[in-house]
């Protein structure tokens, strides 16, 4: 009885790297080759990539008769099927070729092939049948959560977010809460600089707020960089991205670093660009010290997500870049009233002087002695701290830091608001003797305790 | 979530009473008596070599390839294979059913190619012949697939796989074809610098 006709879709468990494929090509003497392939790669429907490593007789072969046979299992029942194929093209860079080289670099730790492994391109085949050759026993009843109901929950959750803070809260809880995450974070790309920084994150014992990533680094600034997912299964020295200090690190840099948070040893790791418009604005990251922990469903799933939280993203900087007219909000003044003190508001006020100093260079902030913050938010940090100092101010709305000339945002697509969340977010990291506290809409208030002793180093 | 399982109860089925064999059958052609030819040995050594042909005693994954006169290659995981005193033959067991395509190519035109596999190691080789046979399988056969796949299954639980992979991916219910070949090229394919060397003497 023929096998009822399959689509790569509801296979896809069998193209993970667990059993590895195999593959029957021939030459055009009509000479059988058959070989083991550690990566067969969805690409979607219609489509798979192989990973080309080795000039081998399999290479060989199809670039003269691109026809090639599969044999894939899964390898929780070892159901098998058989793919029908043609070799199509090949390719060295793009979104497909790094996210099979991150891919690849995980099978081969895994199998103690690190180093040997090695992606030149990714063989793209065109699927022409999937059949089933085995069937499965034992199915398994498919435990866990549904992806889709997840997906659909937590996009409404995040579409209803009103402001950045907003969104960057939701788009953490949701993967938390619907998708069980136990490590995630969030980074926002600084265009200028090239570079990723940390805004939030989930699970870890600091935020991290603030740390940045170089584009092209390790799994998330590799996942900005070629606007790609990439997801990796097994633990990998390649591509672990929690490394602080890099060797040969500028002098000047020394003691300007925040650590990122991170596993030492992330069993599984998956990166999401937050695309729009064709550009990435950022990063969605989340880790498990377990292996196997994401599968394709996670995947197309936080992919979804983190689209939909770029283009709010996008509009919510559209909208606060344009000046407008607030009237006055009793109701946001009553917030202003009403918001809890926080935890330097509530200490008991110190007479000893908080010695902040200010490097004109890099916009980097030391608050006694210890590095804070340097670029954009550090420019903030310093504008406030010299008002508040001048004039005992302590309210502050985020349009007239827009307007400051003192803080240089880099583009006009660059966020503000988003060096304030991380901002907030640091202060509390460092438990610094100084806190932002938001009162309203596009308003926040700045804590200090203890009389300022400010100094300026120019460049 | 990908998880490889909890561990059905029960121990693995060995799978001798029930490994039926096409016997008679006109569509496998000649039944051949597997004698042993007089040899030269000095002037037909093997062309595999005693380290090379120890890999094919453990437990391995086996896999025969093939293609037809359109140039259209076709694979099978095999369920067993074994080597000649003189290591100059291999017999490779292919499950009936699902290898049909295989088989056909095979008596169309018997060339093959084999390709064995250690799942722990990753050490590889490939070999090749064309005057592949497709004869029944006999007792000593069906004892040499359950045989396998016992070992089989102990070689890659120690990678996690459930018995359940092994004994559905061996599964040899529809019936065994012996498929015996001479060997003529010997290949590396354990990954790595040497993938693809040609390692047989001629």
């Amino acid at each position: 009885m023929p096998a009822a006709p399959l689509r790569l879709d509801s296979i896809r468990a069998c193209l993970e790297g667990a059993v590895p494929g195999v593959m029957a090509t021939c030459a055009l003497d009509g000479t059988p080759n058959v070989t083991i392939i550690s990566q067969v790669e969805y690409v979607d429907a219609d489509h798979v990539a192989l990973s080309f490593q080795f000039f081998s007789k399999t290479r060989h072969n199809v670039l003269a008769n691109p026809m090639a046979e599969l044999l894939v299992v899964h390898p929780q029942h070892g159901a098998m099927y058989r793919l029908r194929t043609r070799y199509l093209r090949t390719e060295s860079e793009g979104a497909l070729f790094e996210r099979m080289k991150a891919k690849l670099a995980g099978i081969a730790s895994h199998e103690g092939m690190a180093g040997v492994f090695r992606l030149r391109g990714a063989d793209v085949y065109a699927v022409d049948r999937v059949e089933q050759v085995v069937a499965p026993r034992n199915e398994p009843a498919i435990g866990g959560a549904n992806r889709l109901s997840a997906l659909r929950r937590a996009a409404q959750a995040v579409a209803a977010a009103g402001d950045l803070e907003g969104l960057i809260e939701a788009l953490l809880d949701a993967l938390v809460r619907e998708f069980g995450a136990e490590h995630a974070l969030l980074m926002l790309l600084d265009a200028g600089a090239q570079r990723l920084y940390t805004v939030a994150s989930r699970g870890y014992e600091r935020s991290g707020a603030g740390a940045e990533v170089a584009l092209g680094d390790g799994v998330i600034g590799t996942a900005a960089r070629a606007a790609t997912s990439i997801r990796i299964n097994h633990a990998t020295l390649e591509y672990r991205y929690a490394r602080t200090m890099r060797e040969g690190v500028a002098a000047d840099l020394i003691g300007r670093e925040i650590p990122l948070p991170g596993l030492v040893d992330p069993g599984s790791q998956l990166a999401v660009p937050l695309a729009c418009g064709g550009r990435v604005l950022g990063v969605l990251y989340a880790e498990s010290a377990l292996e196997f922990r994401f599968d394709w469903d996670d995947e197309d799933a936080l992919t979804a997500l983190a689209t939909q939280a770029a283009a709010q993203l996008n509009a919510l900087a559209g909208v606060a870049a344009q000046p407008i007219d607030e009237p006055a909000d009793p109701a946001a003044m009553a917030d202003a009233s009403a918001a809890e003190t926080c935890a330097v508001c509530a200490e008991p006020a110190a007479a000893e002087p908080l010695r902040v100093r200010h490097f004109a260079a890099d916009d980097s902030v030391f608050v006694d002695d210890d590095y804070l913050i340097k670029g954009v938010a550090g420019a903030v940090l310093w504008k406030l701290l010299r008002d508040h100092a001048e004039s005992g101010r302590t309210e502050f709305s985020n349009r007239e830091l827009r307007l400051s000339p003192e803080i240089r945002l880099p583009e006009v697509g660059d966020n503000l608001e988003a060096r304030l969340v991380l901002l907030t977010r640091r202060l509390v990291d460092r438990d610094a003797p100084l806190r932002l506290q938001k009162t309203g809409r596009g308003r926040f208030r700045l804590c200090v305790a203890r009389p300022l002793a400010l100094s300026h180093v120019p460049r | 979530m990908l998880d490889l399982g909890e561990a059905p109860p029960g121990a693995v089925r060995g799978s001798l009473a029930r490994c039926s064999r096409e016997s008679g059958d006109a569509t496998l052609g000649a039944v051949a008596p597997y004698t042993s030819q007089p040899m030269n040995d000095d002037l037909h050594a093997s062309p595999l070599g005693a380290d090379q042909a120890a890999l094919l005693t453990r437990p391995v994954s086996v896999i025969a390839a093939s293609c037809d006169a359109q140039l259209h290659p076709h694979l099978m995981r095999a369920l067993g294979c074994r080597l000649s005193q003189d290591r100059r033959q291999v017999t490779v067991l292919l499950p009936l059913q699902r290898a049909a395509q295989v088989l056909d190519d095979l008596r169309a035109n018997g060339r093959i190619a084999v390709v064995f596999s250690e799942p722990t190691t990753n050490l590889s080789l490939q070999l090749k012949g064309d005057d592949a046979q497709v004869l029944p399988a006999d007792d000593a056969d069906c004892a040499l697939a359950a045989t396998h796949l016992e070992r089989f299954t102990v070689e890659i639980g120690e990678l996690g796989f459930q018995p359940l992979v092994a004994q559905t991916v061996l599964d040899a219910e529809d019936g065994i074809a012996a498929v015996r070949f001479t060997v003529s090229e010997v290949y590396e394919q354990t990954p790595g610098t040497r993938a693809g060397a040609r390692l047989d003497r001629s």
